[in-house]
């Protein structure tokens, strides 16, 4: 966003500078490329008169269309022709898309271009390894086309770009951001330029939830183009979160307990974050705690929204900001009632839904755009107590750690008793799912998956994104003969790590279809 | 040596409890009821080999200085409470003849209800030795966290001199680094052996190359190379921030040990141990804050130059001391003051050549600090104790003239600065208040003698230090503060090098001769016993592994 803001004063600068062209083409031009309208844009540059500034806009919209190595040669062709006064907003501007298109095809190299058969998107792979993400990504997106095309109505009218970094360091090349804010923020995915650029999840340790920040992404893409690029931070935040699961599911996922918690404190000590706060960035509020919260909140009003006045509701709060009323305005007419009122229905309701989360002891979850593999982190868990010590103690954890002990050393029967006796304690240790987790996956182990089953499922419920647990579940489902279970369990892992090698040997016991069986085994290790 | 000699024990005694789950796996695996007689008799032997590495260890404990005596003690216990229960079994096994290949139905009922004895047994002394691991572990880390905070503490200041232009200390940065990289490489090994985690998970190892180029990016040593000293400077605080975040997690592990492993002494010990450290660390942060104006100072006053008849005066009161000086037997001094004197004499020969306003008054300083040192080394009533006493006073009116010729902080650095030194004397002196407040609590009574004077010493340097703030005199409230740390060190070297009572489950042995005399005593008492048939060789080996 603030991005954007600098565009608008270099295109402002721009265009004073260049008062011998027609204004009405440049405002055009502008307006356009700030909408992605490309080929308005195209249009609106046929009259302008040849030279440096034409062709420096060419070099520009080849940019915004993928077509980086023409982008390079036109900027360059428009710096170098001398006609671009120094340090003038226009050769400003020129150097800056120089800089992307430079930047982009370093980051890409040679990429490894493939697009779904209806040629609706388009993927560029830097690293031809996550190619393996191809398939599962289509699908992901056919459904979000459809489903979110339904939802906002908007369909892109061409093959939406998807760039696949295999480095969260290569964002700083195609983006302003630098690597200390990348490394800071941990930021993996953006939508900038028409394109949606994200980080592999192959080079995070556990991967990342890929699959919903794409779509998370393509919900950014589809309001910029709907609105016109007129949709303010929270408007965008908060429908990209509401939506973000569409494709996979009718609902929005139930915020998790610690948005519960947060939403609930700061509700009832007034302490929200404020829509203004929210801009220039969520990323830029003080602390992740803030973020979250600024996310629940957005997330839930605009829920709130549509379960009250329905799809035609948001529909209308588009329009409008579509057509230049504040958003604010906007919301207000869709709800039927000044936005303070909407403000003060939706606290009331919140505060109601989410009455008894303000004692939970849930801990915030890092948010899935931030770099789960802390590097810097110094606290090491093994520093806080031995592997079981939050049991608190006693034999429960006595038997647990001798548990883990014999584990290591390869004693897998004595261990499985000794987690038994741990379980056997009490009620505590039995829904313990760290402990239930260690257990399934012995039992699995020791090819006992009926026993192993009732045990990944404690596990699962309490971290239904650990993708090794989701695998672990999958592969217990199909021993015991549950299909369409195994597939259910399976798809959470490959929505979060699709690297797991065992997760395609299940998949491919699991297909329907000889291609797709045949792609899976040759992606299976055991 | 000893650091060596330490890190096999602790792998000796990671050996012991691998062992000590394999032979509880292998007894939980066979539980003698189908008339196994070998089993059985393997078991046995097992529980045999088992005693005789701990006995090994017990000897190993004892003569290892980096180990603390509660330690070998506990394995002592150990020792003994599964060796009570091999007795046992040893008493039914002396009842089968060696040669026979089955038991009666009755032994072999006894043999089943020992091996649940000894599994019970075992699922206890495993816990315990597996904390006796970690907590080795644990100390080790402790002792590498606290070398490599003081090796970051350098490094920054170091690198505000660098940043001051002072390019000469960049070969130092490079070695402290190298120490640096070394110490974080020894931690992550110890941390590593730490972990039980259970593998099996998944990791995208390509994970890694991103993780490492992120690593790079925030070298000190990359960003130094890419000429960003501020980027460095930055990168190194939020180090040191991590390493004391790291020394507090290590630190509330080890005052957290299970209760019955740590008495109340101890615990008092650990929170006094953490006290002083926070007290160090944050009169290095008011030492690093100083250190900071005093080089904006050095830098605003670079320049000056004495006027000649300013610089006649000083050579002249230098030559006189100079002649005072070399009218001192030193053979009558230690060794310490008699290199204070050498110092003294090299900055009277670099004054001799310098003009400038600030080398002059660091020389006179130096001098001065010299001199002090050296009267420390000489024995009260002696002449050369007078001497000195006369040449410290010249040294101290030498000094308040080179100071006439420079401004203090307050005239040099401006308003913020100023503001800041108001700031640092009000921390400064609320760190003296703490460091006195300690000295009266009930925790400070585990710190001898000699801490408690460290202690005291360094509260007044303390309010040396506040002093000097307030009189804007950095470089004097720098030594003071330099001198406070010192002393905060050695109470904490005290500290540590007390030997700490053993708590509970170290059992009554309390002193090293009282353990052997115990260990002694066990043995002799079981030497009388008669082994199983059979079994003769093997517990006589096992003895004398004993008292080997």
């Amino acid at each position: 966003m603030i991005l954007q803001a600098a565009l608008a004063l270099l295109l402002t600068l721009a265009r004073d500078a260049g008062a011998d062209e027609p204004a009405a083409a440049v405002d055009n031009f502008e307006e356009s490329v700030s909408a992605w309208d490309l080929p308005a844009a195209r249009r609106a540059l046929g009259g302008a008169p040849a030279g440096a500034r034409r062709t420096a806009r060419e070099g520009i919209l080849a940019l915004y269309e993928g077509s980086y190595p023409e982008a390079e040669r036109l900027l360059t062709q428009a710096l170098a022709s001398g006609s671009l006064a120094e340090g003038s907003a226009e050769a400003i501007e020129a150097q800056h898309y120089l800089a992307l298109a430079r930047g982009s095809q370093r980051a890409l190299g040679r990429p490894l271009i493939q697009s779904n058969p209806g040629g609706e998107v388009t993927i560029a792979f830097a690293d031809p390894r996550d190619a393996l993400l191809a398939p599962y990504l289509f699908d992901a997106m056919d459904a979000a086309r459809a489903r979110l095309g339904a939802e906002l109505g908007v369909i892109p009218d061409h093959a939406v770009r998807i760039e696949i970094l295999d480095d969260p360091a290569k964002l700083a090349l195609v983006t302003p951001l630098t690597l200390d804010n990348i490394y800071a923020t941990g930021t993996i995915g953006i939508t900038k330029y028409r394109r949606i650029v994200m980080v592999s999840p192959r080079v995070l340790l556990y991967g990342y939830p890929w699959l919903d920040t794409v779509v998370h992404e393509y919900v950014h893409y589809l309001l910029t183009i709907r609105t016109r690029n007129r949709a303010p931070v929270w408007l965008q935040e908060g429908l990209a979160k509401l939506f973000e699961a569409r494709w996979r599911s009718d609902t929005a996922p139930p915020l998790s307990a610690a948005d519960q918690r947060l939403l609930q404190r700061a509700l009832v000590q007034d302490d929200l974050v404020t829509l203004a706060e929210m801009s220039p960035s969520v990323a830029m509020l003080p602390s992740q705690e803030r973020a979250a919260l600024a996310y629940a909140e957005v997330e839930t009003m605009l829920g709130y929204l549509r379960e009250r006045r329905g799809e035609p509701g948001i529909n209308l709060i588009l329009d409008a900001v579509r057509d230049g009323v504040d958003a604010e305005d906007a919301l207000a007419g869709a709800w039927g009632a000044p936005f303070a009122e909407f403000m003060g229905a939706w606290a009331a309701e919140m505060k109601r839904r989410t009455a008894g989360a303000g004692k939970s002891d849930a801990k915030l979850k890092e948010r899935r755009f931030r770099d789960a593999d802390d590097a810097g982190s110094t606290v090491d868990p093994a520093l806080l107590g031995d592997v079981f010590s939050h049991l608190g103690g006693g034999a429960a954890s006595q038997h647990a750690r001798l548990g883990v002990l014999l584990t290591l050393r390869g004693h897998r029967k004595a261990a499985a008793e000794q987690y038994e006796k741990a379980r056997r304690v009490d009620a505590v240790s039995r829904r313990d799912p760290k402990l239930a987790r260690r257990l399934g996956e012995l039992y699995l182990e020791l090819d006992e998956p009926a026993k192993a089953l009732p045990l990944l499922e404690i596990a699962a419920a309490d971290d239904p994104e650990q993708p090794n647990i989701a695998a672990a579940e999958g592969r217990a489902r199909l021993r015991v003969g549950d299909r369409e279970g195994a597939r259910s369990a399976l798809a959470r892992a490959l929505r979060v790590n699709p690297f797991i090698p065992s997760v395609h040997c299940d998949l491919a016991t699991l297909a329907e279809r000889e291609d797709e069986a045949t792609r899976e085994r040759s992606l299976c290790r055991e | 040596d000893r650091e060596s000699e330490h890190n096999q024990n602790i792998a000796g005694l990671q050996e012991i409890r691998d062992a000590a789950v394999d032979h509880l796996a292998h007894r939980m695996a066979a539980p003698v009821t189908h008339g196994d007689l070998a089993t059985a008799r393997g078991l046995f032997a097992e529980g045999a080999s088992l005693l005789s590495l701990l006995a090994t260890m017990i000897d190993r404990l004892s003569v290892d200085t980096l180990a603390k005596e509660r330690d070998a003690a506990a394995v002592t216990a150990i020792h003994r409470r599964l060796h009570a229960v091999y007795r046992d079994e040893a008493a039914i096994h002396e009842r089968i003849p060696a040669a026979a290949e089955a038991a009666e139905a009755a032994i072999l009922a006894r043999l089943a209800t020992i091996n649940q004895r000894q599994i019970s047994q075992l699922e206890d002394e495993i816990i315990r030795l597996d904390d006796l691991v970690d907590h080795q572990i644990v100390d080790r880390i402790e002792q590498l966290v606290a070398r490599l905070q003081a090796s970051q503490h350098k490094l920054l200041e170091l690198l505000e001199r660098l940043k001051a232009g002072d390019t000469s200390v960049q070969p130092a940065i490079e070695q402290l680094q190298q120490r640096i990289r070394e110490d974080l490489r020894r931690i992550s090994e110890a941390r590593a052996q730490l972990k039980k985690e259970v593998d099996g998970e998944f990791l995208n190892l390509d994970a890694f190359e991103a993780l490492q180029a992120r690593m790079e990016h925030e070298d000190v040593m990359e960003r130094l190379r890419q000429g960003n000293v501020d980027g460095a400077i930055e990168r190194a605080k939020a180090l040191l921030d991590e390493i004391r975040e790291l020394r507090d997690t290590v630190q509330d592990r080890l005052a957290s040990a299970p209760a019955e492993r740590m008495s109340p002494q101890e615990r008092a010990r650990m929170r006094l141990l953490r006290e002083l450290s926070r007290l160090q660390d944050e009169e290095r942060g008011v030492q690093s804050a100083t250190q900071s104006i005093y080089q904006e100072w050095r830098a605003s006053v670079a320049e000056r130059e004495l006027e000649e008849r300013d610089a006649e005066a000083i050579a002249k009161e230098a030559r006189a001391l100079r002649k005072r000086i070399e009218g001192i037997n030193d053979a009558r001094l230690g060794r310490d003051a008699r290199s204070a004197l050498e110092d003294a004499l090299e900055q009277l020969d670099r004054l001799e050549g310098t003009r400038g306003a600030l080398a002059t008054r660091e020389s006179v300083e130096a001098i001065h600090d010299a001199i002090r040192r050296a009267s420390a080394g000489a024995r009260s009533g002696e002449r050369e104790a007078s001497q000195l006493e006369r040449a410290r006073a010249d040294a101290a009116r030498m000094l308040a003239h080179a100071r006439e010729h420079l401004p203090n902080a307050e005239e040099s650095v401006g308003d913020a600065a100023i503001e800041r030194l108001q700031g640092l004397s009000e921390r400064q002196a609320g760190l003296q208040g703490r460091a006195k407040a300690l000295l009266e609590e009930s925790d400070a009574e585990q710190l001898p003698d000699a801490g408690k004077a460290a202690l005291r010493g360094a509260a007044s340097s303390m309010e040396k230090s506040t002093t000097g703030l307030q009189e804007r005199v950095t470089s004097g409230a720098l030594r003071d503060e330099g001198e406070a740390l010192q002393q905060i060190q050695r109470a904490i070297d005290s500290l540590r090098s007390s030997s700490p009572p053993p708590s509970g489950a170290s059992g009554p042995a309390s002193t090293e001769s009282e353990r052997d005399r115990t260990l002694r005593d066990e043995v002799m008492e079981a030497m009388r016993e008669r082994p199983p048939d059979g079994f003769s060789e093997s517990v006589q080996h096992y003895y004398e592994e004993l008292l080997r």
